[in-house]
C-alpha cells in the first residue's frame, strides 16, 4: 500500500492545525500528544518491517518519498524519539503553560518535516522539508521570549537560512551536471566524470548548507546558543534530531554527489575534527549544565563526521566506518534524548541549569541515576554499550587507512583518542556533580519523576545496553542502512572486545581521568562551586559573525547609497544647469571685485572724496549684467537668434551639402 | 464575445471613476457607487477573460498603420486577471482606511480610473494603444500621490512625474523605431524578424526598455519608488506593488517578446546589459531595504528588488524565462499586497511608521502579523509557500541557458533571499517578542498611543489580508498547475 508513506509526513502536519485546540482543554492534551506520536511510531516501524517498497512521487514538483533502507530506519528512530519527548513533555510544562499551543502545534509541524527530510528520494524534496524544519523548530528556540532566546533565534535562523539557499545553489548545480536530482540515481548518472568541477562546487555548497544545520566548523555558532535556550524536550530532539539531518545531508554527498574526491574529504575530516575538539573543550570549561550538553552535541556530531570522511576515503573498503557511522548516529540520537531529558528533570525539580546549584540533585533517585549513568557511559564509549560499537568501529576505519593515507592519519587518531578522553572528562564532571557531591544548601525532598517522564528516559537508556551483544543487536540493526552510505558488509566478523580495540578505550578513559583530575578539580571547582569559563573564551559569534554580517551590510548600503543619491544628484543638477527649473542665480562676484578694487586702490592711493575702486568696479558689473539680462530676456534677441540659425541652416543646406 | 466589448470595462471604469467625483454623493453613497463599479468590471472582465475571442478589435485608426485597438491574448488575460481580482478587495481595504482621510472624493475617482486604464494596458494590442494607456496611467495616479496635501506628498508626485515622462520619453524612441518598420502589432515572437541593422535595432531596444523599466523601478531610475510610499497605503499597496510597477514590468515583456523578438535580442550585448541591470537592481534593492527604518519604504525596496527578479526571468529571452516571468508577477502581487495591507493597518490603527516601534504588536494585532508573516516567509523563499516555486522557476530557467550572467543572477537571487531575511524578520520577531524586549524610546512613548489601546484591524481590512495570505499559500500547492495553465494562455 503506497499512500501509506504519506501518513508520516501528513499526520503531523495535520495535529498541528488542531493541536492549539488540545491545549485548550487541558485533560486532552496529553493522549493527544501521545496519541499522534505514538501512531507515527507504529507506521515508521511498519514501514521499516514490512512496508520497504512504499514510495510516493509528486513528479511535477519533484517529490519522491521511499522507505527504504536508511530512510525507514531512522524515521523510526525519529518517531520513536519524538514519543519519547512528548512524554517529558507533559509533566516539563505543568508550571509554565503560557505559549503551549504554539510549542504543540510547531512540535508536530517539525516532525512532519523531519519525517519528510528522512524519507525524500529526492534532493529537492529533501530541501523543502529542509527548510520547513529549520523555521517549525525556530519556534522551539524562541519559545521562552527572553532576549537570550530572542539572540539565539535570530542567528539560528540566520545561519539556516543562509546554509538553505546555499543548499539550493548546490542543488541547481548538481541538476544540470547531473540531469536529475533522484538521490539514488546521482552516482549512476556518470556526472562526475563530465562535470566534475561543477559538482565539487555543489558538493561544496551543499556541505554549508547541511554542515550548518549539523553543526560542523565554522557554522556551528548557533548550536551552543540555541539548544540550552529551548525547553527541555525541544533541545532533546534539537540535538538528538535535528542535527543527523545535517549529517544525512553529508552523508549523500560522499555517498552519491562526490564518491572518490579526496579534497571534499580532507575538508571535511579538517572540519570535523576541529569540531570535535572545540566542542570538548567547551563542554568541559562549561558550568551551564544543559550548555554542557549543548557543546558536547557538538563534538559528537564532529566524532559522526569524521567517520563519514573515513567512510568516503575508505571507497570500496568501508565496511568499518559505515557501520560505524550508522551505529554512532543511533547511539548519539538516543544518548542525547537520555541526558537531555534527564537535564529537564532536573531542571523540573529545582529550575536551575547551574552546576553549581546543582550539586548532588540526584541524590536519592535511583533511577536518575541509572538512567544518566548509562547515558554517560555510552557516550563516553564504555564497552558494553552502543557508543562503544560506534567509537570502536570509527577508530578502526581510521586506523585502516593510515596504511593508505600516511603519517597524518595517526595525528588523526590521537586526536580522536584525546576527544574520546575529554568526553569522559566532562561526562564524569556532570556526573559526580549530579550525583556523588554534597548539596549546597537543606533541601526539600524533590518529587520523583512521574511516570510519563520516567518511561520517557528509562526505555531508551535500556537500548544502549545492546552494546553487550554487538553482533547480535547492532550488526543487523546498521546492514539496513548500508546501501544509502554505499557501504560494504564486513568481509569477517569484528572482534568488538579485543585487546586493539579495548586498548583505544583505555586510553581515552586514562586521559580523560588525567584530565579531570588537573583541570576539573585543580582548575575549575572553586570552594566547591563551579566555575563558567567559556565566558572567557572569545565568542566567534560575537566577535567574528556578528560584526562581519553587521559590516558587510553597511558596507553594502553605503555603496548603494552611493549610486542611488548620485542619480538624484544628477538629477539636481538638469534640473539647474539645463533644463532651467530653478530661477538662474544671477552670479555676484562681490568679494573678487572687492578685493580686485582693493588691490588696484593700493597702487593708485586714491584722493578724498573719490570713489573707492571696488564700488567703481562693482557698478560696472551690475550695469553690464543688467544689460545684458535686458538683451537677452528680449524676445527681439529671441527672434534674432532664431533668424540666424536658420540662415545657418539655410547655408548648410544649399551651399555646404 | 467580440472584442470590442474590451472597451466595455475599461471606459466603465474610467467613467464611472470621473463620474463618481461629480455625482453629488455622501460618503456612504459614494463608497456604494464606487464598489460597484470595480465589481461590475471585475464581473465583466472575468467573463471577458473566459468567452472573448482571441482577435483584434480596431477601434480607431490614426493612420493606415497607426490604430488604436484592443485584443485579449494569453498574456493578456492573466494581467487582466490578476487586476480584476485584486482591484475589489484592495477598494474594500481603502474604504476602511480612508475613514479619517480628507478629500476621499477625488482619491476614489482617480482610483477607479487608474483600474480602467490598467485594464487598457492589459488588453492593448499593439504598442501605441500601451503607450496611450502608459501615459494615462501616469497621469491618473498622480493625483492619488498628492492626495496626503503635504510638501512631501507634492515633492513625491513631482518626482513621480518626471522620471515617468522622462521613461516614456525613451520607450517613445523605441516605439518610434517600430511604427517607422511598418507594424506596431503584437505578435508572440516579434515582429522584427530577420532585420539587417541589427545592431541599431539593439541599441534602440536598450532606450526602449530603459524607458519602461522606469515604472519597473530598474536602478538606477528606481528612486520615485521609495518616495512615493508617502502616498495612502492602498495607493501603494495596489498601484506601487501591484498595477503601476507590474504593468512596467508587463511593458517590459510585451517589449521584449511581442515587438522587437527575442531572436534579435537573445545571446547579444543588449541582453547582457539588460541581464547586468537586473542583477544590479536586485542586489540594490534587497541592500537598500536593510537600512530604512520606515516601514514602507523598506517595503518598497523590496518591490524594488523583486520587480528585477521579473525583469531578470524577462532578459533570460527563452519561453521558460517568459512563462517564469509571469509566475512570480502574479506570486509576487499576491506577496506584496499582503505585506503592504498589514503595514497600512498598522500605521491606520497605531500610527506606528518605523520598524523599531513595532515592539510587542504581534500580541494586540495577531490576524495582521500572522498575515504579514506568511506573507514574508513567502517572500524570502521558504516552501511550501508560492514565492519559493517562483524564485525556484526562475532560477531552473536562467540555469538552462546556460549563459554566465544567468548563473550571476542565479546568485545574485540567492543573496537577495538571505537579506530578504534579515529585512522582513528584523519586523517580524520583535513583533511577536514581549513589548518589553525590544522598549520605545522615550520621545515615541511620550508621542504614540500606548500599547494597551492597540486593537486589531477591523474586518474591511482583515478579510483581504487573510484571503491573500491563504491564497499565498494555495497557490504555492498548485504552483505546478498554475505554471502549465500560464504555458497554455501564451503559447
Amino acid at each position: 500500500m503506497n499512500e501509506i508513506i504519506w501518513l508520516p509526513v501528513l499526520l503531523p502536519f495535520l495535529a498541528a492545525a488542531v493541536a492549539p485546540l488540545a491545549v485548550h482543554t487541558r485533560r486532552m492534551r496529553a493522549p493527544f500528544l501521545i496519541g499522534v506520536t505514538g501512531l507515527e511510531l507504529i507506521c515508521a516501524a511498519y514501514l521499516l518491517l514490512a512496508g520497504q517498497d512504499a514510495s510516493a512521487q509528486l513528479p511535477h514538483y519533484r517529490i519522491a518519498l521511499t522507505a527504504q533502507d536508511f530512510h525507514g530506519l531512522y524515521l523510526t528512530v525519529t518517531a520513536a524519539l519524538w514519543l519519547c519527548a512528548a512524554l517529558m513533555a507533559i509533566p516539563y510544562f505543568k508550571e509554565h503553560t503560557q505559549d503551549l499551543g504554539s510549542f504543540d502545534a510547531f512540535f508536530f509541524l517539525t516532525l512532519g518535516a523531519t519525517a519528510g527530510v528522512f524519507l525524500s528520494a529526492d534532493l529537492i524534496t529533501l530541501l523543502i522539508f529542509f527548510e520547513i524544519m529549520s523555521v517549525a523548530s525556530f519556534v522551539w528556540v524562541i519559545h521562552d521570549r527572553t532576549r537570550r532566546a530572542a539572540h539565539a533565534a535570530g542567528v539560528y535562523l540566520g545561519i539556516a537560512i543562509f546554509g538553505g539557499m546555499a543548499a539550493l545553489m548546490g542543488i541547481l548545480l548538481v541538476d544540470h551536471a547531473a540531469g536529475t536530482t533522484v538521490i539514488s540515481e546521482i552516482a549512476a548518472s556518470g556526472a562526475l566524470a563530465d562535470h566534475r568541477t561543477e559538482l565539487i562546487v555543489a558538493g561544496f555548497l551543499l556541505l554549508i548548507g547541511f554542515g550548518a544545520k549539523a553543526g560542523l566548523f565554522p557554522l556551528h555558532v548557533w548550536l551552543p546558543l540555541a539548544h540550552p535556550v529551548a525547553p527541555a524536550p525541544a533541545s532533546a530532539l534539537l540535538s538528538g534530531i535535528l542535527t543527523k539531518t545535517g549529517v544525512w545531508g553529508v552523508l549523500i554527498i560522499v555517498a552519491q554527489i562526490l564518491p572518490g574526491v579526496s579534497l571534499f574529504f580532507g575538508v571535511l575530516l579538517a572540519a570535523a575534527l576541529i569540531t570535535m575538539v572545540l566542542g570538548a573543550v567547551l563542554a568541559l570549561l562549561s558550568s551551564d549544565l544543559k550548555y554542557t550538553l549543548a557543546c558536547s552535541s557538538l563534538s559528537q556530531i564532529g566524532f559522526i563526521l569524521t567517520g563519514v570522511a573515513m567512510l568516503g576515503f575508505l571507497g570500496a573498503e568501508n565496511s568499518s566506518a559505515a557501520y560505524g557511522v550508522i551505529a554512532y548516529m543511533l547511539n548519539h540520537s538516543v544518548v542525547k534524548i537520555v541526558l537531555f531529558l534527564a537535564a529537564g528533570a532536573f531542571f523540573c525539580a529545582r529550575h536551575t541549569l547551574s552546576l553549581t546549584e546543582l550539586r548532588g540533585a540526584g541524590k536519592g533517585h535511583p533511577v536518575l541515576h541509572v538512567v544518566f549513568l548509562l547515558g554517560a557511559a555510552s557516550l563516553c564509549g564504555i564497552p558494553g554499550t552502543l557508543g562503544y560499537v560506534g567509537k570502536t568501529l570509527i577508530h578502526e576505519s581510521i586506523v585502516e587507512y593510515s596504511a593508505q593515507g600516511g603519517a597524518i592519519f595517526s595525528v588523526v587518531e590521537w586526536v580522536f583518542l584525546l576527544s574520546g578522553g575529554l568526553t569522559v572528562a566532562y561526562m564524569t564532571k556532570l556526573y559526580i556533580c549530579l550525583f556523588w557531591q554534597k548539596p549546597l544548601g537543606t533541601v526539600d525532598a524533590d518529587s520523583p519523576l512521574s511516570a510519563a517522564a520516567g518511561i520517557s528516559v528509562v526505555v531508551p537508556a535500556l537500548l544502549l545496553l545492546s552494546g553487550v551483544l554487538p553482533a547480535l543487536a547492532i550488526e543487523p540493526l546498521c546492514r539496513i542502512g548500508l546501501p544509502f552510505l554505499s557501504g560494504r558488509e564486513f568481509a569477517e566478523p569484528v572482534s568488538y572486545f579485543s585487546l586493539r580495540n579495548l586498548s583505544g578505550f583505555l586510553i581515552s578513559a586514562a586521559a580523560g581521568a588525567v584530565v579531570y583530575l588537573l583541570v576539573v578539580r585543580r582548575v575549575l571547582i572553586h570552594d566547591g562551586s563551579y566555575r563558567d569559563a567559556d565566558s572567557s573564551l572569545p565568542s566567534l559569534t560575537d566577535r567574528v559573525y556578528l560584526p562581519l554580517c553587521r559590516n558587510s551590510v553597511t558596507a553594502l548600503t553605503v555603496l548603494c547609497r552611493v549610486p542611488d543619491q548620485a542619480v538624484d544628484l544628477c538629477a539636481y543638477l538638469l534640473r539647474r544647469y539645463v533644463l532651467y527649473g530653478t530661477a538662474p542665480r544671477r552670479y555676484h562676484p562681490h568679494k573678487l571685485l572687492v578685493r580686485i578694487g582693493e588691490m588696484i586702490d593700493r597702487r593708485r592711493k586714491p584722493a578724498e572724496g573719490e570713489p573707492a575702486a571696488s564700488a567703481v568696479l562693482i557698478q560696472w558689473w551690475e550695469a553690464a549684467a543688467d544689460t545684458t539680462r535686458r538683451v537677452l530676456g528680449n524676445f527681439s534677441f529671441a527672434l534674432l537668434m532664431t533668424c540666424l540659425g536658420i540662415s545657418v541652416l539655410l547655408i548648410y543646406l544649399f551651399i555646404i551639402a | 464575445m467580440n472584442s470590442v466589448l474590451l472597451l466595455v470595462p475599461v471606459l466603465l471604469a474610467i467613467v464611472g471613476g470621473l463620474a463618481s467625483y461629480f455625482l453629488p454623493l455622501d460618503n456612504r453613497g459614494r463608497r456604494i457607487f464606487i464598489m460597484s463599479v470595480v465589481c461590475v468590471t471585475s464581473v465583466f472582465t472575468a467573463l471577458l477573460l473566459f468567452f472573448c475571442k482571441d482577435d483584434t478589435a480596431v477601434l480607431m485608426h490614426f493612420t493606415d498603420t497607426l490604430t488604436f485597438s484592443l485584443r485579449l491574448d494569453g498574456a493578456g488575460r492573466i494581467f487582466a486577471g490578476l487586476v480584476a481580482f485584486l482591484w475589489p478587495l484592495t477598494t474594500l481595504y481603502a474604504f476602511s482606511y480612508m475613514e479619517h482621510e480628507k478629500s476621499p472624493a477625488m482619491f476614489y475617482a482617480f482610483f477607479t480610473t487608474t483600474y480602467g486604464v490598467t485594464l487598457g494596458i492589459a488588453f492593448a494590442s499593439n504598442m501605441l494603444t500601451m503607450y496611450l494607456f502608459y501615459e494615462l496611467l501616469t497621469l491618473c495616479t498622480i493625483p492619488l500621490i498628492l492626495q496626503p496635501g503635504t510638501g512631501e506628498a507634492r515633492r513625491a508626485a513631482r518626482m513621480y512625474m518626471v522620471f515617468s515622462f522622462g521613461g516614456a520619453a525613451f520607450a517613445f524612441i523605441g516605439f518610434a523605431f517600430l511604427a517607422s518598420l511598418g507594424s506596431t502589432e503584437f505578435v508572440l515572437g516579434g515582429v522584427l524578424g530577420a532585420y539587417d541593422r541589427a545592431g541599431l535595432a539593439r541599441l534602440i531596444w536598450c532606450f526602449a526598455f530603459v524607458g519602461f523599466g522606469v515604472k519597473a523601478a530598474i536602478f538606477p531610475l528606481h528612486g520615485w519608488l521609495p518616495v512615493a510610499s508617502v502616498a495612502p497605503t492602498p495607493v501603494t499597496a495596489l498601484l506601487h506593488a501591484v498595477a503601476v510597477v507590474k504593468a512596467g514590468a508587463f511593458a517590459v515583456i510585451r517589449l521584449t517578446y511581442y515587438a522587437y523578438g527575442t531572436d534579435l535580442l537573445y545571446h547579444s550585448w543588449a541582453q547582457g546589459f539588460a541581464m547586468t541591470l537586473t542583477i544590479v537592481t536586485i542586489i540594490f534593492g534587497s541592500a537598500m531595504a536593510l537600512k530604512q527604518y520606515h516601514f514602507k519604504r523598506r517595503l518598497a525596496y523590496s518591490t524594488v528588488a523583486n520587480l528585477s527578479y521579473i525583469l531578470f526571468a524577462a532578459t533570460l529571452m527563452t519561453p521558460a524565462g517568459m512563462l517564469e516571468a509571469f509566475l512570480h508577477l502574479v506570486f509576487h502581487s499576491l506577496i506584496k499586497i499582503v505585506v503592504f495591507f498589514a503595514a497600512g493597518a498598522v500605521l491606520h490603527r497605531t500610527g506606528r511608521a518605523y520598524i523599531d516601534q513595532l515592539g510587542g504588536l504581534g500580541a494586540r494585532m495577531p490576524v495582521t502579523f500572522t498575515c504579514f508573516t506568511v506573507a514574508s516567509l513567502s517572500l524570502i523563499g521558504i516552501p511550501p509557500f508560492n514565492g519559493f516555486f517562483s524564485k525556484w522557476a526562475i532560477a531552473e530557467a536562467a540555469v538552462e541557458t546556460g549563459l554566465i550572467p544567468a548563473l550571476v543572477g542565479v546568485g545574485a537571487l540567492l543573496i537577495s533571499a538571505f537579506l530578504t531575511a534579515i529585512y522582513t524578520m528584523r519586523i517580524c520577531l520583535p513583533a511577536w517578542l514581549p513589548a518589553s524586549v525590544t522598549p520605545l524610546s522615550a520621545h515615541d512613548a511620550g508621542t504614540l498611543a500606548p500599547l494597551e489601546k492597540v486593537r486589531e484591524a477591523d474586518w474591511r481590512m482583515c478579510v483581504p489580508m487573510v484571503l491573500l495570505a491563504v491564497l499565498c499559500i494555495f497557490t504555492g500547492f498548485f504552483s505546478h498547475e498554475i505554471n502549465q495553465l500560464f504555458a497554455r494562455l501564451l503559447f
